[in-house]
């Protein structure tokens, strides 16, 4: 049954989306590399270090493009579904964040790397869509 | 809320895919609606009941 209703919810994203988050995906990767390679040589404290960074922040935000246009191809039941998703996801961070944020200036404790935010933005996602999914099937 | 999309469209010997596509939906749209799961917009309900060819108080009634 889980695997039937995981299946479902990738079945809500058509063939053109997963075309063009493959491709944006690529170049986001390669920049990732790039700009790895070109910051490495450039003096720690240049403003050129974040100049630098800006091609890679613009390919990762265009990522959004390849998402809004799979949203406006969504029925609305489906955008129901990615509201519930996309606000789980968002509540996951935002509650990772302000927790390890007030832990950190009241209890001194270490900052969090922000690979672990991600993750749980990820799942908090995945968990409302699988959630969403489940009740409407 | 209960309705009889599924009775009116087996009457018209239609699958739920074929629902859908008259709908321009997806068929667990149709299957969410059917079971009573989800609620269908005002404008998808007006397209339901133009299908039928019904009003939409014919295709569905307060549960």
């Amino acid at each position: 049954m889980h695997v039937k209703v995981t299946l479902q919810a990738f079945a809500m994203y058509d063939r053109r989306y997963w075309r063009e988050w493959g491709i944006w995906f690529l170049a986001y990767f390669v920049l990732i590399l790039l700009t790895s390679a070109v910051v490495k040589r450039l003096p720690e404290d240049g403003a050129w270090r974040l100049v630098a960074t800006l091609p890679v922040c613009a390919v990762a935000l265009s990522g959004l493009w390849a998402e809004l246009r799979q949203v406006r191809r969504f029925d609305e039941m489906q955008r129901a579904v990615y509201l519930e998703a996309s606000l789980a996801g968002f509540w996951t961070a935002m509650a990772i964040l302000a927790t390890t944020a007030l832990l950190e200036v009241f209890a001194g404790t270490p900052p969090l790397a922000p690979l672990w935010i991600l993750l749980g933005t990820g799942i908090g996602f995945g968990g409302g869509y699988l959630n969403a999914i489940r009740r409407y099937r | 809320m209960k309705n009889s999309v599924r009775e009116r469209r087996q009457r018209n010997d239609w699958t739920q895919q074929d629902l859908a596509h008259r709908l321009g939906v997806s068929r667990q749209t149709v299957n969410a609606i059917e079971t009573g799961k989800y609620d269908p917009s005002l404008p998808l309900a007006f397209a339901l009941a133009a299908q039928f060819q019904c009003r939409i108080e014919d295709l569905f009634e307060p549960s």
